[in-house]
């Protein structure tokens, strides 16, 4: 038997699309916001490290995205890398799917050839990879704290 | 406690790169609710893409609310005066100081909350609607 249905769910089948949209822009903006407060904590509290890697930003603008990978430690270093080229796979197909299979064809990027199924791909896509590197940042700060302990 | 005494070994780029998963996992879950839209309401998707390709503002803002679109309006003045004033102070962005960063941070955390509390209200109205349809009866007498 079907589950029922909360009145949440209902309520957000009457919501305008514009307002749900608009509710998604305004998570991804309190992240853009809660990254620059970590910006500026991290330049008062650790300045030499932060010029450090705005040197490394600015080395990478120049030599491409390999220098990049070089701030980061090893093992979380290659998973960005294998996350990247993952993804760009995936966004590929679908841009090669929505111009009927050529990868020569001059036809624009319509978001609005996009059929859900696509859009679901590259959202889990981007779940899985966001999964995996969180498993290994994990696993690299839970290194980092036994490293402290064990010092001590 | 602990969270902290982590955060002070953990490098720089690593503090980053956490806060990149964070906006790579709202936008998934954009993506994931935009798909269930396309599919529910493929009528409506239609429309909202067509005034977004329109390119014009007002059309955007005619597909919210009255009362949102005007706060949306204000908080994008506000967010651009704001970044117009920091960016004037430090024409490189190598040069911002954590004061000029804590600023647009809040200022983004200022207008987020305007529009959430907004947003809140719309919705409690949208369910007290429902509510009162619900408890419309006919008098057949």
């Amino acid at each position: 038997m079907a589950r029922k249905r909360s009145e949440e769910e209902i309520l957000e089948e009457a919501e305008p699309v514009s307002v749900v949209i608009l509710n998604n822009i305004v998570n991804i903006t309190e992240d853009l916001a809660e990254t620059v407060l970590d910006l500026a904590k991290l330049q008062r509290k650790r300045p030499q490290e932060f010029k450090g890697l705005l040197e490394n930003l600015a080395k990478a603008k120049k030599e491409g995205p390999e220098s990049l990978i070089g701030v980061l430690p090893e093992a979380v270093a290659k998973q960005v890398m294998s996350a990247v080229m993952s993804l760009m796979m995936t966004v590929g197909s679908m841009k090669q799917a929505m111009k009927g299979g050529s990868t020569t064809s001059s036809m624009p990027f319509d978001p609005q050839k996009m059929n859900p199924d696509d859009l679901e791909k590259v959202g889990k896509a981007l779940m899985e990879e966001s999964a995996k590197l969180d498993k290994v940042i994990h696993e690299y700060e839970k290194d980092l704290l036994s490293a402290k302990k064990g010092k001590k | 406690m602990k969270k902290k005494k982590l955060e002070d070994t953990t490098p720089i780029s690593i503090v980053f790169l956490n806060n990149i998963l964070n906006i790579i996992e709202d936008i998934s879950n954009s993506l994931f609710e935009i798909t269930e839209i396309q599919t529910k309401r493929p009528f409506e998707y239609s429309e909202f893409i067509q005034a977004l390709k329109s390119k014009n503002q007002s059309n955007i803002l005619k597909m919210l609310p009255d009362e949102i679109a005007k706060q949306v309006m204000s908080s994008f003045f506000g967010i651009i005066a704001e970044f117009a004033y920091v960016k004037q102070k430090s024409a490189n962005p190598e040069q911002l100081t954590s004061e000029e960063l804590n600023k647009i941070a809040n200022a983004l955390k200022k207008e987020i909350k305007n529009i959430r509390k907004l947003i809140k209200n719309y919705k409690k109205n949208i369910k007290t609607n429902k509510k009162d349809k619900k408890i419309v009866k006919v008098n057949w007498d």
